[in-house]
């Protein structure tokens, strides 16, 4: 197995690619020179940090460490859910749990399966994966609970005036929003392959492995994927919808 | 009264709302709901006695909720909230968008319930309407009070 190995002096000469972006913009009057060469040198400089991070994590073996870098992940990632569920209380608490709860199951499942071992260069990027999965979803959902209970309110209320207790009443907004935040995973599984070859597997395949070694990971990637939106959507959801209400189970 | 759960309170309280709103696919699932949040068989017997007092039959229960127009709508919203016969029913100017028809429908089935001792707090537009029926009228002009006259 030989894997494609980049050194720097090819790495230099790619950025020439760059050039070409940058040559477009100023003769097109696209005015985006200055935000393409910040944004390609934040990359670089993020990107290598990153790997020497992780160089530096991998090397320590070190499992105390690993979970404490996954722990951080899952916080980084409920605070850029919750942004997106503004006005849901305890957003941010919701989010982290429902992102570990969700990254948890799958993990477990993962390592009693023998598929991951508990170490560093395994954990933290199928944790990555899992993760920035599980905020897209639930970002997904935050969205569409919000915009459901508005545009639905006479709906809830009409629910609310039968006698219905809010759990029922929402439930058919809860259902819709835990669609919404499943939907692009599941889409997404269906085309692997035909539409998009994954940057995972891209990456093995780059790295010199057999594409039959790389379907088996993405495959384990799409398991847990969807175990991972299924979760979290499911922990958002009914965690945050009432918030929606008062005390005296009135619509907010 | 703030004490008491909401929900029992309302389970008690029926009432319509100017605009009916209707859910899901089927007028059959409207007319569920109400036993579902109780734990309750859907009453099927009940359930096409009054659709036959409000000139609809059973195969409305299969009717899809978007085909159906104001009137009939309207109808099947009042079947809903009377499937458990409230002791307070408030109507929110249930027949204002409504054809002569359906309003007398509907008028007819309030004034029933009335005779069996349900209360009735109904706020409309129409002072023919309320001189009609109500026994107490109690006239808003501008957000004021203006009037309080005993009919019957």
């Amino acid at each position: 197995m030989t894997g494609a190995n980049i050194s720097d002096s090819s790495l230099l000469m790619a950025s020439s690619l760059v050039v070409i972006s940058l040559l477009f913009s100023y003769f097109q009057k696209l005015r985006l020179e200055k935000e393409t060469l910040i944004s390609v040198i934040r990359a670089v400089i993020q990107l290598f940090a990153v790997g020497y991070i992780l160089q530096f994590i991998f090397g320590l073996h070190n499992s105390f460490v690993t979970s404490l870098i996954v722990l951080l992940m899952i916080f980084n990632a409920s605070y850029n859910a919750s942004k997106r569920g503004k006005g849901i209380q305890n957003g941010l608490l919701i989010s982290f749990l429902s992102i570990l709860a969700g990254t948890c199951a799958t993990l477990l499942v993962l390592l009693l399966s023998g598929a991951i071992r508990y170490e560093a260069n395994q954990i933290i990027p199928i944790s990555g994966m899992i993760i920035s999965n599980a905020m897209v979803a639930i970002g997904l959902c935050y969205r569409q609970l919000k915009s459901n209970f508005k545009s639905r309110k006479v709906e809830v209320e009409t629910k609310l005036s039968l006698g219905a207790d809010i759990l029922p009443a929402s439930m058919d907004i809860l259902r819709d929003s835990i669609r919404t935040g499943m939907l692009p995973t599941i889409d997404s599984t269906k085309t692997l392959g035909i539409v998009s070859l994954p940057g995972m597997m891209t990456g093995l395949i780059l790295a010199g492995e057999s594409p039959l070694t790389a379907i088996r990971f993405q495959i384990l990637v799409s398991f847990m994927l969807l175990s991972t939106t299924a979760i979290s959507s499911f922990m958002a959801c009914f965690l945050s919808y009432r918030k929606f209400f008062n005390k005296r189970k009135q619509l907010i | 009264m703030l004490e008491i759960d909401p929900v029992k309170i309302r389970k008690k309280i029926g009432f319509c709302f100017q605009e009916p709103i209707l859910w899901g696919d089927t007028v059959e699932e409207n007319i569920k709901f109400p036993y579902d949040i109780r734990n309750q068989k859907t009453d099927y017997k009940k359930t096409s006695v009054l659709l036959d007092r409000l000139h609809l039959d059973n195969s409305y229960l299969k009717h899809d909720v978007k085909n159906l127009s104001g009137g009939e709508k309207q109808r099947i919203a009042l079947i809903r909230t009377l499937l458990f016969k409230p002791e307070v029913l408030l109507l929110d100017e249930i027949t204002s968008a409504l054809d002569d028809n359906n309003t007398e429908l509907v008028e007819n089935e309030i004034v029933r319930l009335n005779r069996k001792g349900v209360t009735i707090l109904w706020v409309t537009h129409s002072d023919t309407q309320s001189r009609k029926y109500a026994s107490k009228l109690l006239s808003i002009q501008d957000g004021q009070i203006k009037s309080l006259e005993v009919l019957k």
